[in-house]
């Protein structure tokens, strides 16, 4: 290599004391980052790279410390650099971006001061002139009115602006070098899309570097020159973007790509999950880390540890590496059996689609207002927020609608609307028959059992304080179904089909890791036999490799107790996979609905298809040639939504009609759109030629007047 | 004196290190985790052995040192220790300083248990039955529990102590009348973000009922604020009951408590009569550091088996 | 702001209003009722007067209503100890209090921050240690026999302090002894002071280790730096609310140190009124305390609106 780089660790191994033992979180880590290249690291939770960035500034968490390697910047080693000379590299030579903007800003000081405290340690300037360049930077991070924001709060800002703030402190001071911590991973993936291209603007202009740590394989495709993927705190493979994404060669990279939802042939077919856990590092293995989890282990990689292959290009560290002919064969050909799963075969899509199933579920002009409440002694109303308004859709028995938005757009109050946990302001909701309203004792009862939740934080939702037998067993003991015997044999059984030890009956859900808990969750609401399952973001919390368990597991207990599921998301990949029907959420408005793969190849409305181009696909051809229809701003306020369309604030197509009238849902080839002017169904079309007819004319139907 | 506000909670976070996945192959043990914890905290542990021995000196004494602390002795009148049959010598009234040490002790401990005791489950009930129901009947509640806690203790105490005669029941009742105040403010708070957990949403869409909801969940995840702070409960108690007993408002004689013997104490002052002010004022403080230091050790140990989840 | 100042009004109104009922039902639950305000040398016709002007023979919300309006007209009563009525007895006694609680507040909360602060630094080191554990011994000390140690070492052997308070009618005359008001202060701070210095030491701790903590250090701020300009205003945010809620506890601290020292103030005042049997003091100044109270967490919770932005600006 000719460039000398900016950044090279050497060796790097971190370690995090615990109570009892000590975490190796990083492990032998070596890499180096060009100048003026964005270098992607990825992961999933507890590989260690975020340790890593932590390492490299030293600003390790208590208990944590570098126990051995090199860092070296421009040659030289800020491992043993004394305190002192230590602070003018943070923020100076090194600029950090940390995942939450909120947590991560002082709340009590303005964003200027908090920008102008970076140049004042690092510039002898004067506070004016401190002021003046924050202000600059400010301006630079596409902040809109950045001289009236300079003495705000934090808390005054919405998550996207404040991530802005974030990378302006980090800039403030010229570093050379910017560390992105999962830097939009609290961001919707809309604004998401804004600050990747941010951050790429930025590197561009200014010249800098760019460390990208992030557990989203498409946030690295998009973004990225090169890649290195880290594994129980050890780089496995290494090598530009392209390479690792088109011929990845570690085993672990390959499994990672093909647990993605994106990468199954068609959806509902079982997704290659990676079987176990990552191991332990308090106590790492001798051999290669990976391989209690990798089909091609033998006992080579359990006895030793490979090295990265030194010097060329392409590096990984693997006995059997893939990705040569055979192995490509085998990826692509042979669909991987999973060792966990009771059933490899796809499931039947919405069967016999010539007569088509009576609904099971069905949602009516279904409307949902929370009162915006003040006042001391009375709680006067004083505004209304529109979470969901007017939606209606149907559920055909044994199918799952996948509902998709981004936060704040009503999914999952409809998911909490259909099980009973929030009641409706006006609208019906009717499973089997029966209006859900008048859910009171027994035949209440009866319904409830239909109709089970399933929750996205596996921590939360889980009482802390019972074993997990009892929190099985729950709804059996409430709704007395059989013998307290009886049930015991149920909870049995249960486990059984979601796949965990019988003993996991006598534990505690802290013992589990964030999967196996999902799966409790999963056994707890079968326990009734429900027909219907709201799951609402059911792995989004989970990593991939995990979560491809969990969605396989979902639906082939789908198939084999003929249930529904609503399926509720923001991540439009895992949606299209297990539904058969996605809705598309925005601000309250059902604005597309239509047939998974149909929504997904060719959306209808300027939203879906703004929300799809945002969402960063693993290939880097694919992001390479998107056409993107960029959706720009944020969302608005639910207490005062837009007249007519509620997306026109944001839509790129929007004329006055979208202000006036608000859209009725028409059918366009099949599927359900709420839209003016409503895109072409041929995928990739310019977005320029939109259908331009009023779909009220197309219908004949006359817009109701605008209710806001 | 009762803690007017809650205590401030010192949650020394845990180091955040990086996740680990992975279930322990833990077989029972995690039931002793928090013990382990608590046991761990060597302040804590030791401040338990002390209460135990300070619990066997005031019960068990009393049957290896036979002495009268019905009858004064106006013949031994603060006889320093040493002197014949009286190890720690004797106060005012010829009582022997060490038997009423332990009567004394006795007095503090009932009292200090039994109020903290009670008004725990008072507070308890009260605070997650408000905390879970909100609205109108939480709202009037708290503004009452408010209005109690604007009297300043001391002076409600007193007015209180006007109205009844001072035996050990009705301190025990006057005194849990005023501290379960801080518990129900304490569990309301918990109950209310008890109740928008994940759980206790999935408890309801099973179609658990009111009662059945608090009483498998809300409740056994308080236990651990709630058990934490009854420990705070009662070293404050004895100090109150201490407080009363200086204010002339105690047991009457010849039955007394430690702050009782401290007060009595204290007329002799200048006289140089330390052994009737020393031990009883140690005792007291040794005491009450040492449920302040359990309730401490309690507390870490709760958290961490919540945070290690 | 506007909102949430309007509510927090509201609710001590409220407060108060369950103030005066719980005083009130308490005159009617003390022995011989409020007919024993006279004094037990009272004549029958005084009893007549008393239950003419209290209205004793109407039902309980009228004479609440009674009782209030005379409240509110400057009617507090007459203690016949004291001979003299009652607004004159607090109107001297009052300031003396405020005096004594705002001083030892002040100093306790001060030292609080500074000692909070240094343990925080010095972590689970043996400073930190020996810190927890003195505040922890102070805490438990009853005050009675803390404030007399402090005589017996301060006044009696080491004769450097007076052992009483002074006995002047003015606050200025008090402030002109002030040698006289060391041992009590002394006294209240160190009782008060765990109560502060803990809550600012786990605070501070906490605060340490958030994000914007880190923040501050990956821009290269120093320790002392992220400490004094990060953690601080964050700290003391919600001190001023603690302050706020330890009045009552304060108030009762007082009232003790009052009567080990003898210092003329409201509590004393309350003391030997209780002993006294006096009722009309002990229920005014019951209210007037209380009052004192709640508008005490009123002004530290304006403070703290004012203060923390994330209240200012919504």
């Amino acid at each position: 290599m000719t460039v000398q780089p900016l950044l090279r660790v050497d060796d790097l191994h971190t370690e995090i004391r615990l109570r009892h033992g000590s975490v190796k979180a990083v492990d032998g880590l070596s890499l180096d980052i060009l100048p003026g290249e964005t270098l992607g690291v990825v992961g999933e939770s507890g590989s260690g790279k975020t340790m890593l960035g932590l390492s490299i500034m030293r600003l390790l968490p208590p208990g944590g410390r570098i126990t051995g390697g090199r860092i070296l910047l421009d040659d030289e080693d800020v491992v043993g650099l004394p305190d002192k000379q230590m602070r003018r590299v943070r923020g100076g030579k090194i600029g950090y971006v940390f995942q939450d903007p909120m947590t991560s800003l002082n709340p009590t000081v303005p964003i200027g001061e908090q920008i102008a405290e970076s140049v004042l340690l690092h510039q002898d300037v004067s506070k004016a002139d401190a002021r003046i360049r924050a202000l600059e930077v400010l301006e630079q991070v596409g902040m809109p009115h950045a001289g009236e924001r300079m003495s705000n709060y934090p808390h005054q800002l919405s998550g996207g602006l404040r991530q802005r703030v974030m990378i302006a402190v980090a800039l403030a001071a010229d570093p050379k070098l910017l560390i992105a911590d999962e830097p939009t991973t609290a961001l919707d993936v809309t604004i998401q899309e804004q600050i990747l291209q941010l951050l790429d603007e930025l590197r561009q202009s200014l010249g800098m570097a760019i460390l990208l740590i992030t557990h989203d394989l498409g946030v690295i495709a998009s973004r990225a020159n090169r890649v290195a993927v880290m594994y129980a705190g050890r780089v496995v493979e290494e090598c530009d973007t392209a390479s690792v994404f088109g011929n990845p060669r570690h085993p672990y990279t390959e499994a990672l790509l093909a647990a993605l939802p994106e990468s199954a042939a068609a959806a509902h077919e079982t997704l290659y999950s990676i079987p176990g856990l990552p191991p332990d590092l308090t106590d790492p293995p001798v051999g290669c880390r990976f391989a209690p989890r990798c089909r091609y282990a033998t006992d080579e990689c359990r006895a030793s540890y490979p090295e990265l292959t030194a010097g060329s290009k392409h590096r990984f560290a693997c006995f059997h590496p893939t990705g040569s002919a055979a192995g490509e064969a085998m990826f692509t050909k042979a669909t991987p059996v999973p060792i966990e799963l009771l059933t490899t075969a796809p499931v039947q899509r919405a069967t016999a689609e010539a007569t088509p199933p009576k609904p099971l579920l069905q949602l009516s002009r279904l409307v949902k207002d929370f009162d915006v409440t003040s006042g001391a002694l009375l709680q006067r109303r004083t505004g209304k927020l529109s979470a969901v308004s007017d939606v209606s859709f149907e559920l055909a028995a044994g199918s799952t609608f996948g509902l998709v938005g981004e936060s704040g757009c009503g999914k999952s109050t409809i998911g909490r609307l259909i099980v009973g946990l929030e009641h409706p302001t006006s609208g019906t909701i009717t499973i089997d028959g029966r209006d859900t309203s008048r859910l009171h004792g027994r035949t209440g009862r009866d319904l409830r059992t239909m109709m089970q939740l399933m929750f996205q934080d596996p921590y939360a939702s889980l009482d802390p304080r019972m074993t997990v037998g009892a929190i099985v067993r729950e709804p059996l003991a409430i709704q007395r179904v059989g013998s307290k015997r009886d049930q015991q044999q149920q909870v049995l059984k249960l486990l059984d089909e979601v796949g965990l030890p019988r003993t996991a009956a006598d534990r505690y859900p802290h013992e589990f890791s964030g999967g196996q808990r999902q799966r409790v969750g999963l056994a707890r609401a079968l326990a009734v036999s429900p027909k219907l399952v709201v799951a609402d973001e059911p792995v989004s919390a989970l990593d991939v490799s995990v979560q491809a368990q969990v969605l396989n597991l979902m639906v082939d207990l789908q198939k084999e107790h003929g249930l529904s599921y609503i399926f509720i998301s923001h991540d439009l990949g895992v949606v299209r996979h297990v539904s058969d029907t996605i809705g598309v959420m925005y601000l309250g408005k059902l604005v597309e609905v239509g047939p998974a793969d149909d929504v997904y190849r060719a959306p209808l409305h300027p939203y879906t298809k703004g929300l799809l181009d945002a969402i960063p696909i693993a290939d880097p051809s694919v992001e390479a040639t998107k056409d993107r229809l960029p959706i720009h701003g944020e969302l608005p306020s639910a207490i005062h939504p837009p007249t007519g369309c509620r997306f026109r604030t944001r839509c790129p197509l929007a004329q006055d009609i979208c202000a006036d009238q608000e859209p009725l849902p028409v059918s366009v080839s099949g599927r359900l759109v709420a839209c003016h002017f409503p895109l072409k169904v041929t995928p990739g079309a310019p977005c320029a030629d939109a259908i331009t007819e009023s779909a009220t004319d197309v219908l004949g139907n006359k817009p109701s007047p605008t209710t806001e | 004196m009762t803690l007017g506000p809650s205590r401030p909670s010192p949650a020394e976070p845990e180091p955040p290190g990086p996740e680990l996945a992975g279930a322990p192959g833990a077989d029972g043990a995690h039931r002793w985790r928090a013990l382990r914890v608590f046991a761990e905290n060597r302040l804590a542990l030791v401040s338990a052995i002390f209460l135990i021995a300070v619990a066997a000196f005031c019960y068990l004494g009393p049957l290896l040192h036979h002495t009268d602390q019905i009858h004064t002795n106006l013949g031994t009148v603060n006889a320093p220790p040493g002197t014949q049959g009286h190890l720690l010598g004797t106060d005012d009234q010829g009582y022997d300083e060490l038997g009423r040490l332990m009567i004394g002790g006795q007095t503090s401990l009932e009292v200090g248990v039994g109020a903290a005791l009670l008004a725990t489950a008072a507070g308890a009930v009260i605070g997650a039955f408000s905390g879970f129901f909100g609205g109108w009947l939480d709202g009037i509640v708290m503004r009452c529990v408010d209005g109690l806690l604007a009297i300043p203790t001391v002076f409600l105490l007193l007015l209180l102590a006007a109205i009844v005669t001072p035996t050990k029941l009705s301190l025990i009742v006057i005194i849990a009348l005023i501290s379960w105040l801080v518990t129900a403010r304490l569990v309301r708070g918990e109950a209310l973000t008890l109740r928008t957990r994940d759980f206790v949403s999935a408890a309801r869409v099973m179609g658990s009922s009111t009662p059945r909801t608090v009483l498998r969940h809300i409740v056994p995840n308080s236990l651990s604020v709630i058990v934490v702070n009854a420990t705070f409960q009662v070293a404050d108690a004895i100090l109150v009951l201490a407080t009363l007993s200086f204010l002339g408002l105690g047991l009457p004689a010849p039955q007394t408590d430690l702050g009782g013997m401290l007060n009595n104490g204290m007329t002799y002052v200048y006289n140089g009569t330390w052994w009737v002010i020393w031990p009883a004022g140690v005792l007291i403080i040794a005491i009450v550091v040492a449920f302040n230091f359990i309730g401490d050790g309690l507390r870490d140990a709760f958290e961490v088996r919540l945070q290690r989840r | 702001m506007i909102g949430y100042l309007a509510r927090r009004i509201a609710q001590s109104v409220l407060v108060v209003f369950v103030v005066s009922v719980v005083v009130f039902l308490m005159l009617h639950r003390l022995p011989g009722g409020p007919r024993s305000m006279l004094g037990k040398t009272a004549t029958p016709a005084q009893v007549a007067q008393l239950t003419r002007q209290l209205g004793l023979n109407k039902p309980l919300p009228v004479q609440y209503g009674k009782w209030v309006s005379n409240l509110l007209h400057g009617d507090w009563g007459f203690s016949i100890t004291h001979n003299q009525s009652v607004t004159s007895l607090i109107g001297e006694r009052l300031p003396k209090t405020l005096l004594l609680t705002t001083v030892s507040l002040a100093i306790a909360v001060l030292l609080a921050i500074v000692l909070g602060l240094l343990q925080a630094m010095r972590r689970n080191r043996f400073i930190d240690y020996l810190m927890t554990f003195i505040s922890f011994v102070f805490y438990a000390t009853p005050t009675f026999f803390l404030g007399l140690i402090l005589v017996l070492l301060l006044a009696v052997q080491v004769p450097v302090f007076p052992s009483s308070a002074p006995q002047s009618n003015s606050i200025a005359g008090l402030v002109a002894h002030s040698n006289g008001l060391v041992l009590p202060i002394t006294t209240l701070v160190l009782v008060s002071l765990a109560l502060f210095s803990r809550y600012v030491r786990s605070s501070a701790i906490d605060q340490l280790t958030e994000d914007y903590a880190r923040t501050a250090r990956a821009k290269g701020a120093s320790e002392a730096r992220v400490l004094f300009r990060h953690v601080l205003r964050n700290v003391l945010i919600p001190v001023i609310t603690l302050l706020g809620l330890s009045l009552p506890w304060v108030f009762s601290g007082a009232l003790v140190v009052e009567s080990v020292f003898n210092y003329p103030g409201m509590g004393l005042l309350f003391w030997q009124a209780a002993t006294a049997h006096d009722y009309p003091i002990l229920l005014s100044v019951t209210l007037v305390v209380s009052v004192a109270t709640v508008v005490g967490s009123l002004l530290a919770d304006l403070a703290y609106a004012v203060l923390d932005p994330r209240v200012r600006y919504s």
